[in-house]
Protein backbone atom coordinates (compact mmCIF):
# COMPACT_ATOMS: atom_id res chain seq x y z
CA UNK A 1 0.00 0.00 0.00
CA UNK A 2 1.52 3.63 -0.86
CA UNK A 3 2.93 5.85 2.00
CA UNK A 4 3.72 9.09 2.35
CA UNK A 5 7.76 9.33 1.44
CA UNK A 6 10.21 11.32 3.91
CA UNK A 7 10.96 13.93 0.78
CA UNK A 8 8.64 16.51 -1.12
CA UNK A 9 9.53 17.32 -4.47
CA UNK A 10 7.70 19.92 -6.65
CA UNK A 11 5.77 18.77 -9.40
CA UNK A 12 6.87 22.35 -11.16
CA UNK A 13 10.54 21.16 -10.79
CA UNK A 14 10.10 17.36 -11.58
CA UNK A 15 8.57 19.03 -15.18
CA UNK A 16 11.18 21.76 -15.69
CA UNK A 17 13.75 19.05 -15.27
CA UNK A 18 11.92 16.40 -17.66
CA UNK A 19 10.98 18.27 -20.25
CA UNK A 20 13.35 19.15 -22.46
CA UNK A 21 14.32 15.30 -23.01
CA UNK A 22 10.92 14.93 -23.49
CA UNK A 23 10.05 17.88 -25.74
CA UNK A 24 12.99 16.80 -28.32
CA UNK A 25 11.97 12.85 -27.98
CA UNK A 26 8.64 13.92 -29.44
CA UNK A 27 9.31 16.69 -31.76
CA UNK A 28 6.94 18.59 -29.36
CA UNK A 29 7.08 23.00 -29.67
CA UNK A 30 7.72 24.36 -26.74
CA UNK A 31 5.76 27.82 -26.30
CA UNK A 32 6.74 29.52 -22.87
CA UNK A 33 4.71 32.97 -21.62
CA UNK A 34 7.59 34.14 -19.40
CA UNK A 35 7.02 31.57 -16.34
CA UNK A 36 10.72 30.83 -15.80
CA UNK A 37 9.52 27.10 -15.46
CA UNK A 38 11.33 26.13 -18.70
CA UNK A 39 15.09 25.51 -19.54
CA UNK A 40 15.55 25.46 -23.00
CA UNK A 41 18.51 23.43 -24.48
CA UNK A 42 20.13 22.91 -27.96
CA UNK A 43 17.87 20.72 -29.97
CA UNK A 44 14.40 21.92 -28.70
CA UNK A 45 12.03 23.93 -30.28
CA UNK A 46 11.34 26.66 -28.28
CA UNK A 47 9.45 30.07 -28.31
CA UNK A 48 9.46 32.49 -25.14
CA UNK A 49 6.39 34.89 -26.39
CA UNK A 50 6.65 36.82 -23.66
CA UNK A 51 3.38 37.76 -20.87
CA UNK A 52 0.98 36.80 -23.95
CA UNK A 53 -1.26 34.30 -23.00
CA UNK A 54 -3.75 34.50 -26.02
CA UNK A 55 -1.35 35.04 -28.52
CA UNK A 56 0.95 31.76 -27.08
CA UNK A 57 -2.17 29.29 -27.82
CA UNK A 58 -3.12 30.56 -31.07
CA UNK A 59 0.55 30.26 -31.91
CA UNK A 60 0.40 26.49 -30.38
CA UNK A 61 -2.32 26.43 -32.21
CA UNK A 62 -1.50 27.48 -35.78
CA UNK A 63 1.72 25.36 -35.34
CA UNK A 64 -0.05 22.29 -34.61
CA UNK A 65 -2.44 22.92 -37.77
CA UNK A 66 0.60 22.80 -39.65
CA UNK A 67 1.66 19.51 -38.05
CA UNK A 68 3.58 19.88 -34.91
CA UNK A 69 2.77 19.31 -31.49
CA UNK A 70 2.94 21.64 -29.01
CA UNK A 71 3.29 22.52 -24.88
CA UNK A 72 2.18 26.00 -23.93
CA UNK A 73 3.65 26.66 -20.13
CA UNK A 74 1.64 29.07 -18.06
CA UNK A 75 0.50 30.07 -14.58
CA UNK A 76 -3.07 27.78 -14.21
CA UNK A 77 -4.55 31.24 -13.21
CA UNK A 78 -3.54 32.99 -16.70
CA UNK A 79 -4.17 30.23 -19.06
CA UNK A 80 -7.36 29.17 -17.85
CA UNK A 81 -9.18 32.03 -16.92
CA UNK A 82 -7.53 34.30 -19.27
CA UNK A 83 -7.01 32.28 -22.71
CA UNK A 84 -9.94 29.92 -22.16
CA UNK A 85 -11.73 31.49 -25.55
CA UNK A 86 -8.36 30.77 -27.65
CA UNK A 87 -8.00 27.43 -25.71
CA UNK A 88 -11.82 26.80 -26.21
CA UNK A 89 -11.80 27.55 -29.84
CA UNK A 90 -8.07 26.81 -30.91
CA UNK A 91 -7.65 24.06 -29.12
CA UNK A 92 -10.58 21.94 -27.50
CA UNK A 93 -12.68 22.18 -30.68
CA UNK A 94 -10.48 21.01 -33.29
CA UNK A 95 -8.92 18.61 -31.08
CA UNK A 96 -5.73 19.51 -31.45
CA UNK A 97 -2.75 17.69 -30.35
CA UNK A 98 -1.88 20.77 -27.51
CA UNK A 99 -0.49 20.32 -24.22
CA UNK A 100 -1.35 23.56 -21.92
CA UNK A 101 0.06 23.23 -18.99
CA UNK A 102 -0.73 25.51 -15.57
CA UNK A 103 1.69 25.73 -13.04
CA UNK A 104 0.59 27.10 -9.79
CA UNK A 105 -2.16 25.35 -9.74
CA UNK A 106 -4.80 25.43 -6.66
CA UNK A 107 -3.73 27.36 -3.78
CA UNK A 108 -0.53 26.78 -4.35
CA UNK A 109 0.73 30.06 -5.40
CA UNK A 110 0.29 31.24 -1.62
CA UNK A 111 1.29 34.53 -0.62
CA UNK A 112 1.03 35.87 -4.31
CA UNK A 113 -2.59 36.35 -3.13
CA UNK A 114 -5.85 35.47 -4.87
CA UNK A 115 -4.48 36.83 -8.42
CA UNK A 116 -2.15 34.13 -8.85
CA UNK A 117 -4.44 31.43 -7.19
CA UNK A 118 -6.02 28.79 -9.63
CA UNK A 119 -9.09 27.05 -7.94
CA UNK A 120 -11.37 27.13 -11.25
CA UNK A 121 -9.37 25.64 -13.53
CA UNK A 122 -10.81 22.02 -13.03
CA UNK A 123 -14.00 23.34 -13.33
CA UNK A 124 -13.49 24.95 -16.51
CA UNK A 125 -11.38 22.85 -18.16
CA UNK A 126 -13.79 20.02 -17.50
CA UNK A 127 -16.21 22.15 -19.48
CA UNK A 128 -14.65 21.48 -22.51
CA UNK A 129 -15.30 18.70 -24.63
CA UNK A 130 -12.07 16.51 -25.77
CA UNK A 131 -10.24 18.11 -23.27
CA UNK A 132 -8.19 15.58 -20.69
CA UNK A 133 -7.42 17.26 -17.33
CA UNK A 134 -4.28 16.02 -15.33
CA UNK A 135 -3.73 16.58 -11.81
CA UNK A 136 -0.47 14.10 -10.77
CA UNK A 137 -0.36 13.16 -7.52
CA UNK A 138 3.32 13.85 -7.19
CA UNK A 139 6.53 14.45 -8.84
CA UNK A 140 7.08 11.43 -10.58
CA UNK A 141 3.44 11.05 -11.70
CA UNK A 142 3.72 14.52 -12.80
CA UNK A 143 6.80 12.89 -15.23
CA UNK A 144 5.17 10.11 -16.64
CA UNK A 145 1.40 11.98 -17.22
CA UNK A 146 3.75 14.72 -18.64
CA UNK A 147 4.64 12.26 -21.37
CA UNK A 148 1.63 10.75 -21.72
CA UNK A 149 -0.34 14.13 -22.26
CA UNK A 150 2.68 15.22 -25.01
CA UNK A 151 2.07 11.73 -26.61
CA UNK A 152 -2.16 11.70 -26.19
CA UNK A 153 -3.91 12.22 -29.69
CA UNK A 154 -5.88 15.55 -28.90
CA UNK A 155 -6.05 18.34 -26.03
CA UNK A 156 -4.71 18.02 -22.55
CA UNK A 157 -4.29 20.37 -19.79
CA UNK A 158 -1.38 19.52 -16.96
CA UNK A 159 -1.96 21.15 -13.68
CA UNK A 160 0.84 21.60 -11.87
CA UNK A 161 2.52 22.73 -8.01
CA UNK A 162 4.55 25.81 -7.72
CA UNK A 163 6.91 24.56 -4.32
CA UNK A 164 7.56 21.21 -2.93
CA UNK A 165 4.86 18.71 -2.34
CA UNK A 166 3.80 15.02 -0.73
CA UNK A 167 6.00 12.04 -2.50
CA UNK A 168 4.36 9.06 -2.47
CA UNK A 169 6.30 5.47 -2.06
CA UNK A 170 4.75 2.51 -4.20
CA UNK A 171 2.29 4.28 -5.76
CA UNK A 172 1.75 2.08 -8.93
CA UNK A 173 2.50 4.02 -12.44
CA UNK A 174 -0.33 6.55 -13.44
CA UNK A 175 -2.01 5.57 -16.90
CA UNK A 176 -3.99 9.01 -18.33
CA UNK A 177 -7.85 8.41 -17.42
CA UNK A 178 -7.85 5.24 -15.53
CA UNK A 179 -8.27 6.47 -11.39
CA UNK A 180 -6.29 4.38 -9.15
CA UNK A 181 -7.08 2.39 -5.74
CA UNK A 182 -4.38 3.15 -3.30
CA UNK A 183 -6.07 2.08 -0.34
CA UNK A 184 -8.77 -1.09 -0.59
CA UNK A 185 -11.92 -0.31 1.78
CA UNK A 186 -15.35 -0.98 2.38
CA UNK A 187 -17.83 1.59 3.92
CA UNK A 188 -16.10 5.51 3.18
CA UNK A 189 -14.85 6.12 -0.50
CA UNK A 190 -12.48 9.24 -0.20
CA UNK A 191 -11.27 10.30 -3.86
CA UNK A 192 -8.80 12.65 -3.70
CA UNK A 193 -7.02 14.87 -6.39
CA UNK A 194 -3.34 16.26 -6.47
CA UNK A 195 -0.24 15.85 -4.11
CA UNK A 196 -1.82 17.91 -0.54
CA UNK A 197 -4.79 16.31 -0.83
CA UNK A 198 -3.78 12.60 -1.20
CA UNK A 199 -1.61 12.94 1.30
CA UNK A 200 -4.74 14.19 3.54
CA UNK A 201 -6.76 11.38 2.22
CA UNK A 202 -3.98 8.41 3.20
CA UNK A 203 -3.82 10.21 6.60
CA UNK A 204 -7.73 10.58 7.22
CA UNK A 205 -8.23 6.86 6.32
CA UNK A 206 -6.19 5.83 9.28
CA UNK A 207 -7.87 7.97 11.42
CA UNK A 208 -11.73 6.84 10.29
CA UNK A 209 -9.83 3.21 10.84
CA UNK A 210 -9.57 4.23 14.48
CA UNK A 211 -13.48 5.48 14.45
CA UNK A 212 -14.42 1.65 12.90
CA UNK A 213 -15.14 2.87 9.42
CA UNK A 214 -13.21 1.22 6.35
CA UNK A 215 -12.26 3.95 3.73
CA UNK A 216 -11.02 3.03 0.84
CA UNK A 217 -8.64 5.79 -0.99
CA UNK A 218 -8.93 6.28 -4.45
CA UNK A 219 -6.37 8.68 -6.48
CA UNK A 220 -7.92 10.35 -9.41
CA UNK A 221 -5.34 12.21 -11.50
CA UNK A 222 -7.65 12.32 -14.53
CA UNK A 223 -10.43 14.53 -13.27
CA UNK A 224 -12.70 15.37 -16.71
CA UNK A 225 -16.00 13.96 -17.15
CA UNK A 226 -14.43 11.22 -19.58
CA UNK A 227 -12.93 9.55 -16.70
CA UNK A 228 -15.44 9.64 -14.49
CA UNK A 229 -17.10 6.72 -15.19
CA UNK A 230 -13.90 4.67 -14.55
CA UNK A 231 -13.96 6.31 -10.99
CA UNK A 232 -17.22 4.92 -10.20
CA UNK A 233 -15.98 1.33 -11.51
CA UNK A 234 -13.25 1.63 -8.80
CA UNK A 235 -15.44 2.23 -5.78
CA UNK A 236 -16.16 -0.40 -4.04
CA UNK A 237 -19.04 -2.22 -4.58
CA UNK A 238 -20.37 -1.85 -0.68
CA UNK A 239 -19.22 1.99 -0.53
CA UNK A 240 -22.11 3.74 2.05
CA UNK A 241 -20.53 7.03 1.69
CA UNK A 242 -18.70 9.32 -0.66
CA UNK A 243 -16.00 12.01 0.01
CA UNK A 244 -14.34 13.75 -3.00
CA UNK A 245 -11.50 15.86 -1.74
CA UNK A 246 -9.95 18.55 -4.00
CA UNK A 247 -7.97 21.78 -4.47
CA UNK A 248 -9.97 23.73 -6.43
CA UNK A 249 -13.67 25.04 -6.22
CA UNK A 250 -15.83 22.29 -5.91
CA UNK A 251 -18.72 23.57 -8.60
CA UNK A 252 -17.17 21.48 -11.97
CA UNK A 253 -14.48 19.73 -10.27
CA UNK A 254 -13.43 16.39 -10.11
CA UNK A 255 -15.99 15.81 -7.41
CA UNK A 256 -18.80 16.89 -9.57
CA UNK A 257 -17.76 14.65 -12.18
CA UNK A 258 -17.64 11.82 -9.96
CA UNK A 259 -21.09 12.64 -8.59
CA UNK A 260 -22.77 12.94 -11.67
CA UNK A 261 -21.20 9.51 -13.19
CA UNK A 262 -22.41 7.39 -9.83
CA UNK A 263 -25.68 9.20 -9.04
CA UNK A 264 -27.79 6.58 -10.00
CA UNK A 265 -26.50 4.45 -7.30
CA UNK A 266 -27.58 6.85 -4.97
CA UNK A 267 -24.48 7.26 -2.31
CA UNK A 268 -24.76 10.12 -0.11
CA UNK A 269 -21.80 12.40 -1.60
CA UNK A 270 -19.44 14.82 0.72
CA UNK A 271 -17.94 17.38 -1.76
CA UNK A 272 -14.90 18.54 0.14
CA UNK A 273 -12.88 21.61 -1.99
CA UNK A 274 -12.03 25.32 -2.07
CA UNK A 275 -14.77 27.93 -0.98
CA UNK A 276 -15.00 31.01 -2.67
CA UNK A 277 -11.85 32.99 -3.34
CA UNK A 278 -8.38 32.72 -0.92
CA UNK A 279 -6.21 35.53 0.86
CA UNK A 280 -2.84 35.55 0.62
CA UNK A 281 -1.14 33.19 3.00
CA UNK A 282 0.89 30.27 3.03
CA UNK A 283 -0.09 27.19 1.15
CA UNK A 284 -0.73 25.46 4.06
CA UNK A 285 -2.72 27.76 5.55
CA UNK A 286 -4.93 28.03 2.92
CA UNK A 287 -5.44 24.87 2.76
CA UNK A 288 -6.30 24.91 6.79
CA UNK A 289 -8.80 27.79 5.76
CA UNK A 290 -10.31 25.66 3.69
CA UNK A 291 -10.78 22.94 5.92
CA UNK A 292 -8.68 20.29 4.08
CA UNK A 293 -6.50 19.27 6.62
CA UNK A 294 -6.34 15.82 8.22
CA UNK A 295 -7.78 16.67 11.35
CA UNK A 296 -10.66 19.22 9.75
CA UNK A 297 -11.55 16.31 7.06
CA UNK A 298 -11.64 13.78 10.07
CA UNK A 299 -14.41 15.68 11.90
CA UNK A 300 -16.48 16.78 8.52
CA UNK A 301 -16.63 13.20 7.28
CA UNK A 302 -17.62 11.97 10.84
CA UNK A 303 -20.01 14.34 11.02
CA UNK A 304 -21.34 13.42 7.63
CA UNK A 305 -21.56 9.65 8.14
CA UNK A 306 -23.29 10.36 11.34
CA UNK A 307 -25.89 12.45 10.02
CA UNK A 308 -26.39 10.24 6.54
CA UNK A 309 -26.56 7.15 8.48
CA UNK B 1 -1.64 27.60 -62.43
CA UNK B 2 -0.31 30.30 -64.66
CA UNK B 3 -0.87 33.32 -63.34
CA UNK B 4 -4.29 35.15 -64.50
CA UNK B 5 -4.41 38.71 -66.50
CA UNK B 6 -5.61 41.23 -64.95
CA UNK B 7 -8.93 40.80 -66.72
CA UNK B 8 -9.49 37.50 -66.32
CA UNK B 9 -8.85 38.42 -62.48
CA UNK B 10 -11.77 41.05 -62.92
CA UNK B 11 -14.00 38.48 -63.86
CA UNK B 12 -12.98 36.03 -61.16
CA UNK B 13 -13.87 39.35 -58.65
CA UNK B 14 -17.15 39.86 -60.61
CA UNK B 15 -18.71 36.00 -60.14
CA UNK B 16 -17.29 36.14 -56.70
CA UNK B 17 -19.63 39.19 -56.16
CA UNK B 18 -22.06 37.21 -57.88
CA UNK B 19 -22.15 34.16 -55.63
CA UNK B 20 -21.92 36.68 -52.37
CA UNK B 21 -25.42 38.12 -53.09
CA UNK B 22 -26.39 35.45 -54.39
CA UNK B 23 -25.82 33.72 -50.71
CA UNK B 24 -27.58 36.49 -49.12
CA UNK B 25 -31.09 35.63 -50.88
CA UNK B 26 -30.74 32.12 -48.60
CA UNK B 27 -32.74 31.30 -45.31
CA UNK B 28 -30.53 33.33 -43.15
CA UNK B 29 -29.20 36.56 -44.85
CA UNK B 30 -25.41 36.79 -44.68
CA UNK B 31 -22.55 39.48 -43.70
CA UNK B 32 -23.09 40.76 -47.20
CA UNK B 33 -21.02 44.26 -46.49
CA UNK B 34 -17.14 42.94 -45.06
CA UNK B 35 -17.48 40.07 -47.60
CA UNK B 36 -18.21 43.03 -50.96
CA UNK B 37 -14.86 44.74 -49.33
CA UNK B 38 -12.90 42.11 -49.32
CA UNK B 39 -13.53 40.46 -52.96
CA UNK B 40 -10.21 41.42 -54.62
CA UNK B 41 -8.20 41.38 -51.83
CA UNK B 42 -9.26 37.35 -51.89
CA UNK B 43 -8.96 37.32 -55.60
CA UNK B 44 -5.67 38.51 -55.31
CA UNK B 45 -4.21 36.22 -52.73
CA UNK B 46 -6.13 33.15 -54.28
CA UNK B 47 -5.39 33.51 -58.08
CA UNK B 48 -1.91 35.60 -58.38
CA UNK B 49 -0.13 34.96 -54.88
CA UNK B 50 -0.42 32.08 -52.99
CA UNK B 51 0.80 28.81 -53.97
CA UNK B 52 -2.66 26.59 -53.56
CA UNK B 53 -3.70 23.08 -55.09
CA UNK B 54 -7.49 23.17 -54.95
CA UNK B 55 -7.08 18.65 -55.62
CA UNK B 56 -4.71 18.67 -52.30
CA UNK B 57 -6.30 20.89 -50.63
CA UNK B 58 -4.16 20.17 -47.31
CA UNK B 59 -0.58 20.01 -49.79
CA UNK B 60 2.27 20.51 -46.54
CA UNK B 61 3.76 23.33 -48.79
CA UNK B 62 0.67 25.23 -49.56
CA UNK B 63 0.75 28.69 -48.19
CA UNK B 64 -1.65 29.99 -45.45
CA UNK B 65 -5.08 31.94 -45.73
CA UNK B 66 -6.16 32.70 -42.48
CA UNK B 67 -9.57 34.53 -42.27
CA UNK B 68 -9.27 36.15 -39.03
CA UNK B 69 -12.96 38.38 -39.86
CA UNK B 70 -14.85 35.06 -39.83
CA UNK B 71 -17.92 36.74 -40.70
CA UNK B 72 -16.62 37.29 -44.08
CA UNK B 73 -17.21 33.29 -44.87
CA UNK B 74 -19.57 33.91 -48.26
CA UNK B 75 -16.26 36.09 -49.60
CA UNK B 76 -14.08 33.34 -48.73
CA UNK B 77 -16.60 30.22 -50.09
CA UNK B 78 -17.25 32.29 -52.80
CA UNK B 79 -13.74 32.32 -53.71
CA UNK B 80 -13.15 28.82 -53.14
CA UNK B 81 -15.73 28.12 -55.88
CA UNK B 82 -14.03 30.37 -58.39
CA UNK B 83 -10.57 28.60 -57.61
CA UNK B 84 -12.07 24.72 -57.73
CA UNK B 85 -11.68 24.32 -54.50
CA UNK B 86 -15.34 23.42 -54.14
CA UNK B 87 -18.06 23.38 -56.52
CA UNK B 88 -20.23 26.24 -57.90
CA UNK B 89 -23.15 24.56 -57.23
CA UNK B 90 -22.32 24.43 -53.61
CA UNK B 91 -22.87 28.23 -53.08
CA UNK B 92 -26.77 27.56 -53.08
CA UNK B 93 -26.58 25.36 -50.15
CA UNK B 94 -25.53 28.57 -48.02
CA UNK B 95 -27.36 28.19 -44.51
CA UNK B 96 -29.73 25.40 -45.17
CA UNK B 97 -29.92 22.18 -43.95
CA UNK B 98 -27.36 19.58 -44.29
CA UNK B 99 -24.84 22.64 -45.62
CA UNK B 100 -21.17 22.88 -44.62
CA UNK B 101 -21.48 26.61 -45.55
CA UNK B 102 -22.08 28.26 -42.63
CA UNK B 103 -22.41 31.91 -41.43
CA UNK B 104 -18.99 32.10 -40.22
CA UNK B 105 -16.24 29.81 -41.57
CA UNK B 106 -16.52 26.33 -41.52
CA UNK B 107 -13.44 23.93 -41.32
CA UNK B 108 -15.57 21.32 -43.06
CA UNK B 109 -15.06 23.16 -46.12
CA UNK B 110 -11.78 22.21 -48.20
CA UNK B 111 -9.35 25.41 -48.42
CA UNK B 112 -10.75 26.67 -44.67
CA UNK B 113 -7.90 26.23 -42.28
CA UNK B 114 -9.71 27.33 -39.26
CA UNK B 115 -12.66 27.70 -37.79
CA UNK B 116 -13.06 31.47 -36.98
CA UNK B 117 -16.03 34.04 -36.07
CA UNK B 118 -14.59 35.47 -32.73
CA UNK B 119 -12.74 38.09 -33.76
CA UNK B 120 -9.04 38.65 -33.13
CA UNK B 121 -8.06 35.42 -33.60
CA UNK B 122 -6.32 34.98 -36.77
CA UNK B 123 -3.28 37.02 -36.28
CA UNK B 124 -2.50 34.75 -33.33
CA UNK B 125 -2.77 31.52 -35.57
CA UNK B 126 -0.74 33.10 -38.35
CA UNK B 127 1.86 33.36 -36.24
CA UNK B 128 1.80 29.39 -35.58
CA UNK B 129 1.59 28.98 -39.41
CA UNK B 130 3.97 30.85 -40.47
CA UNK B 131 6.41 29.58 -37.60
CA UNK B 132 5.62 26.22 -38.60
CA UNK B 133 6.10 26.84 -42.40
CA UNK B 134 9.60 28.46 -41.87
CA UNK B 135 10.98 24.89 -39.92
CA UNK B 136 10.67 23.55 -43.26
CA UNK B 137 13.59 24.97 -44.56
CA UNK B 138 14.46 26.62 -47.76
CA UNK B 139 12.43 29.52 -48.95
CA UNK B 140 9.23 29.25 -46.82
CA UNK B 141 5.59 28.75 -47.61
CA UNK B 142 3.59 32.58 -46.50
CA UNK B 143 0.93 33.33 -44.32
CA UNK B 144 -1.71 35.59 -45.08
CA UNK B 145 -4.30 36.50 -42.47
CA UNK B 146 -7.16 39.12 -43.45
CA UNK B 147 -8.29 40.85 -40.47
CA UNK B 148 -11.09 43.86 -40.56
CA UNK B 149 -10.80 47.58 -39.26
CA UNK B 150 -13.13 47.12 -36.39
CA UNK B 151 -11.57 43.87 -35.60
CA UNK B 152 -8.19 45.73 -34.63
CA UNK B 153 -10.77 46.81 -31.53
CA UNK B 154 -9.66 43.27 -30.04
CA UNK B 155 -6.63 43.69 -27.73
CA UNK B 156 -5.68 40.26 -28.98
CA UNK B 157 -4.76 41.14 -32.38
CA UNK B 158 -1.95 43.83 -30.53
CA UNK B 159 -0.44 40.98 -28.28
CA UNK B 160 -0.27 38.89 -31.54
CA UNK B 161 1.16 41.49 -33.34
CA UNK B 162 4.08 42.35 -30.89
CA UNK B 163 4.75 38.46 -30.77
CA UNK B 164 4.67 38.47 -34.90
CA UNK B 165 7.31 41.35 -34.63
CA UNK B 166 10.27 39.26 -32.55
CA UNK B 167 9.63 36.07 -34.16
CA UNK B 168 11.16 38.39 -37.31
CA UNK B 169 8.10 36.14 -39.14
CA UNK B 170 9.35 37.19 -42.97
CA UNK B 171 6.71 35.20 -44.11
CA UNK B 172 3.94 36.79 -42.69
CA UNK B 173 1.84 39.34 -43.90
CA UNK B 174 -1.38 41.01 -42.20
CA UNK B 175 -3.74 42.15 -44.96
CA UNK B 176 -6.50 44.92 -43.33
CA UNK B 177 -9.69 45.27 -44.95
CA UNK B 178 -10.34 48.99 -44.02
CA UNK B 179 -14.05 49.07 -44.81
CA UNK B 180 -14.61 51.79 -42.48
CA UNK B 181 -17.90 50.19 -40.66
CA UNK B 182 -18.51 47.91 -38.20
CA UNK B 183 -21.90 46.65 -36.78
CA UNK B 184 -23.50 49.47 -35.21
CA UNK B 185 -21.70 52.40 -37.53
CA UNK B 186 -18.45 54.20 -38.63
CA UNK B 187 -15.46 52.72 -36.82
CA UNK B 188 -13.99 56.04 -36.11
CA UNK B 189 -17.08 57.06 -34.33
CA UNK B 190 -17.25 53.88 -32.03
CA UNK B 191 -13.57 53.39 -31.47
CA UNK B 192 -11.39 55.66 -33.75
CA UNK B 193 -8.30 52.97 -34.40
CA UNK B 194 -6.48 55.68 -36.97
CA UNK B 195 -3.81 55.79 -38.68
CA UNK B 196 -3.68 52.35 -38.99
CA UNK B 197 -0.79 51.89 -40.95
CA UNK B 198 1.12 54.11 -38.34
CA UNK B 199 -0.08 51.50 -35.88
CA UNK B 200 1.21 48.66 -37.45
CA UNK B 201 4.62 50.32 -38.40
CA UNK B 202 4.77 51.38 -34.75
CA UNK B 203 4.70 48.23 -34.04
CA UNK B 204 7.85 47.23 -35.96
CA UNK B 205 6.05 45.56 -39.26
CA UNK B 206 6.70 46.93 -42.21
CA UNK B 207 3.64 48.63 -44.19
CA UNK B 208 1.83 49.43 -47.40
CA UNK B 209 -1.58 50.96 -48.03
CA UNK B 210 -3.26 50.23 -51.23
CA UNK B 211 -6.53 50.43 -53.01
CA UNK B 212 -8.13 47.47 -52.04
CA UNK B 213 -10.27 47.13 -54.82
CA UNK B 214 -7.59 47.58 -57.02
CA UNK B 215 -5.89 43.73 -58.48
CA UNK B 216 -2.54 45.34 -59.71
CA UNK B 217 -1.70 47.41 -56.28
CA UNK B 218 -3.03 44.13 -54.34
CA UNK B 219 -0.89 41.89 -56.13
CA UNK B 220 2.00 44.33 -56.07
CA UNK B 221 1.55 44.62 -52.28
CA UNK B 222 1.69 41.30 -51.78
CA UNK B 223 5.10 40.59 -53.76
CA UNK B 224 7.04 43.58 -52.31
CA UNK B 225 6.07 41.99 -48.54
CA UNK B 226 7.60 38.96 -50.17
CA UNK B 227 10.96 41.34 -50.39
CA UNK B 228 10.71 42.74 -47.36
CA UNK B 229 12.36 41.44 -43.73
CA UNK B 230 10.42 41.00 -40.80
CA UNK B 231 6.16 40.95 -41.12
CA UNK B 232 4.69 43.25 -43.67
CA UNK B 233 1.12 44.99 -43.05
CA UNK B 234 -0.94 45.48 -46.35
CA UNK B 235 -3.73 48.57 -45.28
CA UNK B 236 -6.18 47.72 -47.96
CA UNK B 237 -8.53 51.04 -48.35
CA UNK B 238 -11.88 49.02 -49.51
CA UNK B 239 -15.61 50.01 -49.67
CA UNK B 240 -18.18 48.16 -47.45
CA UNK B 241 -20.51 46.67 -49.62
CA UNK B 242 -18.42 47.64 -52.90
CA UNK B 243 -19.89 46.85 -55.99
CA UNK B 244 -23.51 46.87 -54.29
CA UNK B 245 -25.02 50.17 -55.69
CA UNK B 246 -27.73 50.76 -52.97
CA UNK B 247 -25.85 49.49 -50.06
CA UNK B 248 -22.05 50.49 -51.05
CA UNK B 249 -20.57 52.45 -48.20
CA UNK B 250 -23.49 52.09 -45.43
CA UNK B 251 -22.94 50.47 -41.98
CA UNK B 252 -26.29 48.71 -42.53
CA UNK B 253 -24.82 46.46 -45.62
CA UNK B 254 -22.78 44.52 -42.37
CA UNK B 255 -25.33 41.69 -41.96
CA UNK B 256 -28.88 41.29 -45.17
CA UNK B 257 -31.01 39.31 -45.89
CA UNK B 258 -32.29 39.98 -49.77
CA UNK B 259 -35.83 38.94 -51.11
CA UNK B 260 -35.97 37.54 -54.27
CA UNK B 261 -37.05 40.88 -55.67
CA UNK B 262 -34.12 42.71 -54.18
CA UNK B 263 -31.60 40.29 -54.94
CA UNK B 264 -33.00 40.53 -59.08
CA UNK B 265 -32.96 44.60 -58.63
CA UNK B 266 -29.29 43.71 -57.42
CA UNK B 267 -28.23 41.17 -59.60
CA UNK B 268 -29.04 43.61 -62.95
CA UNK B 269 -27.40 46.18 -61.43
CA UNK B 270 -24.17 45.03 -60.75
CA UNK B 271 -21.41 45.73 -63.81
CA UNK B 272 -19.92 43.53 -65.52
CA UNK B 273 -16.57 43.63 -66.35
CA UNK B 274 -15.84 44.39 -70.27
CA UNK B 275 -13.76 41.03 -70.78
CA UNK B 276 -16.64 39.32 -69.34
CA UNK B 277 -18.75 38.35 -72.61
CA UNK B 278 -15.79 36.91 -74.54
CA UNK B 279 -14.76 34.64 -71.50
CA UNK B 280 -15.37 31.08 -71.80
CA UNK B 281 -16.63 28.92 -68.39
CA UNK B 282 -13.03 27.30 -68.37
CA UNK B 283 -10.96 30.33 -69.07
CA UNK B 284 -12.87 32.37 -66.22
CA UNK B 285 -12.57 29.34 -63.81
CA UNK B 286 -8.64 29.28 -64.19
Amino acid sequence: MPDIAPERVSTRAAFTDALPELAVRHGVLVVDTDTGSIKPTPGMDYLNVGIAENAAIGLAAGAERWGRRALVCTFAAFSVSRAYEFIKLDVAYPRRRICVVGTHGGASGGWLGPTHHATEDLALMNALPHMRVVVPADAHQAVSLLEQCLRYDGPTYLRLGRKDSPVFGGLPEPELGIPQEVRPGRDIALVATGPEILATALEVADRLAGEGYDAQVVNVHTVDPESADAVGRTLAGSCRWLVTLEEAWTSGGMGAQVAAAIGHRGIPWLPLGVNGFLPPGTHASLLEESGLTTEAVVGRVLKFVTASQ
Amino acid sequence: MDKPTPGEMEVHAHRVREHIVDMCSGPEGGHLGGSLSAVEILVALFFHTMDLDPADPEWKDRDAFVLSKGHAAMALYATLAERNFIEAEEIGTFCRTGSRLATHVNVAVPGVEFATGSLGHGLALANGTAWAQRQAGGRPARTFVLVGDGELQEGSVWEAAQVGRALDADNLVVVIDANEFQQTGAVRDVSDGAPIAGRWAGFGWHTVEVDGHDLAALCAAFDEAARTEGPTAVVCRTQKAKGVGVLAGRAVSHFVRLDEAKLRRIRAGMRRPVQHAATTEETGRA
